[in-house]
């Protein structure tokens, strides 16, 4: 199935957009959670190296403990772990909820400071206490603590990954831990939001596509319309300008100048059938009256009279084949308006039985008509197409043959059945029968005398009626066509009469 | 509009025509036609047909005079053709109609046919006649144009001893009826119309049958020779009115009535 074109703007909008939203989603999402991790380790190290530089007693690491957790910002006391070892490596305090799985001794511990000589002398922690009476300000000692050296350590517990900041000083190691519980739950949440409002979105911009591309096929529909109701109307109509956009009324008027381009060489097929007519009518007339006349001059019975007489049916023939292709480049040229009136078929074909009795006495005519069949025609033109049907039926017999014509009557349509006895016709033949000048080969000697033009014309007058003529091979010894015509002028034909 | 007919059977009755007739075939002789054709040649043998069959004609060979012709009446007919120099054909019609003439006009057309029959027909042309045509047809039309209008004073022919009824489409010889189909009786009208004149199988073949019928066929033969067969079946004894003409056509003979 081929989607519409606006479906498959809409959809590969939805699809760019989707892509682009995907990608910024997971790099934000991605950069929120490093930023926090990284806020984290930042804040355990800075935690871990502030706690190695005191000395407190086991109660006084556990109180440490609980503001800890308050400082690093932990929701719950949970989140934060504490490890404080003195330098020979034994445990000093170890939070009661550290994982049991969990070995401090296997943290990527950073090695001890080496203390400055001269700064381990001048380290507060080195000296003697002064005595409490007497605080004397030696300004030769460096009152800052020894600086720790840190690491960072990141390790799984209990299904929660935590990052430990290390911290060791020549007295004393420091693990200030802190879980990452907290950022995936913060990331989970952000994740499910992006999670919704991704589609939403997607939703959205594919509607939004959808009517946008309904907003710019909009014109196109316009001109569709209006080339439509403009070709039915007529050659010399014109699709309007107005009210089209720029890019579209390029468009049309490119097509305009098409139409014209077209109504220009249909009307010189039309002036040149009309002029083709008057050139050589006049002569024809001419010479037809002038020869009438000197057969009614000459004295009857004369040679003179019957060298005339076989003249003028000669131009009489010629007028015939002059009229005929002049009715068939109407036709083409669209310009054959048959002037519909009643016509009354039953008669017209119990008169054309007679004549066929008379013109062809050997043939076994039979006739199935019943009365009272009438349709809305154009009289000269429909008994033009009778007088075809029957002539060939006459031509294309076989000796001893027969010839049936019949009429049938629907609510919408009268239908015309000529058929006749036949040598048969080619399969290859029987395309080509309503090709102009073309006439079976069999028929081609002199015995058969006509011209291969009628059921060409035949067929396009039927069309002009709105009806048609068609070719029925009923069995192999006989030839049946069939012609329709509407009982009721069709609206086309309608509109042009 | 003023007729003109004059029923007299004198010396203006034309050459072709019986002496003893009791009813003259088609009567309306001294018919004035106009004929507004710009084609000479075809002008010369129009107006001479028409005069051989003693109507009085007419000529001039252009639309703005024809309609100058026409506007002041006093014809019986007009033969108009449509492709005229100065005023068209149409435009003299439509010009005329306008001014309330009524006269019958029969349109001459060689252009598109089709289109100038609709047009002339629904401007108020009478009849139309598609160039090439036949002087003979073209009289055969101006007879049934004027008996049309006259109120059909002219329904019975009488040659000889043949009668045809033109409405209840009759035909008798020798007072007895003979039985003749549709194209039977067309043609023997066709001939006893103009009794003593050649008439070819192509003039009776597009006056019986119309226009596009085949010009090979025999079919006008075959007809004639059913009619003679009808009529001899009544009187074997009397001579046939239709004449044969060899390698022409066929002539109604001119028939005395002979006495009553």
């Amino acid at each position: 199935m081929r989607l519409s074109f606006r479906l498959r703007l809409a959809l590969l909008s939805a699809l760019l957009a989707g892509c682009a939203l995907a990608g910024f989603a997971t790099l934000t999402w991605w950069f929120v959670r490093d930023i926090r991790v990284q806020q984290i380790e930042t804040d355990v190290t800075e935690h871990a190296g502030r706690e190695s530089a005191r000395r407190l007693p086991s109660s006084g690491w556990q109180q440490s403990e609980v503001v800890l957790a308050r400082t690093l910002g932990a929701r719950s006391p949970v989140e934060v772990l504490l490890l404080v070892e003195d330098a020979a490596g034994a445990t000093v305090y170890r939070s009661a909820r550290w994982p049991a799985d969990t070995d401090a001794k296997q943290f990527p511990w950073p090695p001890t400071p080496t203390p400055d000589p001269l700064a381990r002398r001048s380290d507060p922690r080195m000296l003697p206490p002064p005595p409490a009476s007497s605080w004397v300000i030696r300004p030769d000692v460096d009152l800052r603590p020894l600086e720790p050296t840190v690491a960072i350590s990141s390790f799984r517990a209990d299904g929660v990954d935590w990052r430990a900041g290390l911290a060791v000083t020549p007295y004393s190691r420091v693990a200030v831990a802190m879980s990452l519980a907290a950022v995936d739950a913060d990331m989970a949440a952000l994740r499910n939001s992006f999670l919704l409002a991704v589609p939403l979105a997607l939703a959205l911009i594919g509607l939004g596509s959808w009517i946008v591309a309904a907003r710019a096929l909009s014109p196109v529909r316009r001109l569709n319309a209006s080339i439509r109701t403009v070709t039915a109307a007529g050659l010399d109509q014109r699709v309007t300008t107005r009210e089209q956009d720029r890019e579209f009324e390029e468009l049309t008027l490119a097509f305009n100048e098409m139409l014209a381009r077209l109504e220009k060489s249909f009307k010189q097929a039309s002036r040149f059938s009309a002029d083709a007519a008057h050139e050589l009518k006049t002569p024809l007339a001419i010479l037809q009256g002038q020869i009438e006349r000197e057969i009614n001059r000459a004295e009857a019975g004369s040679r003179i009279q019957g060298v005339l007489t076989g003249i003028l049916d000669e131009v009489r023939r010629l007028s015939a084949i002059s009229r005929k292709l002049l009715l068939l480049a109407q036709a083409d040229a669209a310009q054959l308006r048959p002037q519909l009136a009643p016509f009354d078929l039953s008669a017209a074909l119990l008169a054309l039985a007679e004549d066929t009795r008379m013109l062809a006495p050997a043939l076994q005519v039979s006739e199935d008509v019943p009365p009272g069949i009438s349709v809305s025609a154009d009289g000269n033109l429909l008994t033009q197409i009778l007088h075809n049907l029957v002539s060939n039926a006459i031509k294309y017999n076989v000796e001893g043959g027969w010839i049936r014509i019949a009429a049938s009557c629907s609510p919408e349509r009268a239908t015309v059945v000529v058929a006749n006895a036949s040598a048969g016709i080619d399969a290859e033949d029987h395309g080509r029968l309503f090709e102009r000048f073309y006439r079976a080969d069999r028929a081609h000697g002199r015995r058969v005398d006509g011209l291969g033009l009628g059921l060409s014309l035949s067929r396009e007058l039927a069309r002009v009626h709105g009806g048609d003529l068609e070719l029925e091979v009923a069995q192999d010894h006989s030839v049946q066509l069939r012609l329709t015509i509407p009982l009721l002028p069709t609206l086309a034909s309608a509109a042009t009469a | 509009m003023a007729l003109h007919y004059s029923f007299v059977m004198d010396g203006r009755r034309p050459a072709g025509y019986g002496t003893a007739q009791r009813v003259s075939p088609e009567g309306k002789v001294g018919m004035k036609v106009l004929v507004v054709e710009d084609e000479a040649k075809i002008a010369d043998f129009v107006c001479a047909g028409l005069r051989e069959q003693g109507f009085a004609v007419e000529h001039c060979a252009n639309g703005t005079e024809g309609f100058e012709l026409a506007s002041r009446g006093g014809y019986d007919a007009i033969v108009l053709d449509i492709m005229l120099p100065g005023r068209d054909g149409l435009s003299v019609l439509k010009g005329l109609r306008k001014a309330g003439m009524a006269t019958p006009v029969i349109l001459l057309t060689a252009r598109n046919e089709l289109d100038d029959r609709i047009e002339g027909l629904a401007l108020g042309a009478d009849d139309y006649l598609a160039k090439p045509f036949f002087v003979e047809e073209l009289i055969a039309r101006l007879h049934a144009l004027v008996r049309r209008v006259s109120g059909e004073r002219q329904n019975v022919l009488a040659v000889g001893k043949l009668r045809l009824d033109r409405i209840s489409r009759e035909v008798t010889w020798f007072e007895q009826a003979v039985d003749l189909t549709g194209r039977e009786f067309n043609l023997i009208e066709y001939l006893m119309r103009s009794p003593g004149r050649v008439l070819t199988r192509t003039q009776i073949l597009e006056h019986v049958w119309g226009y596009d019928f085949d010009p090979s066929t025999n079919v006008v033969d075959v007809c004639i020779q059913r009619i003679r067969k009808k009529i001899a079946s009544i009187a074997a004894d009397a001579e046939s009115p239709i004449e044969s003409v060899r390698g022409v056509g066929y002539r109604f003979r001119k028939l005395d009535a002979g006495p009553e």
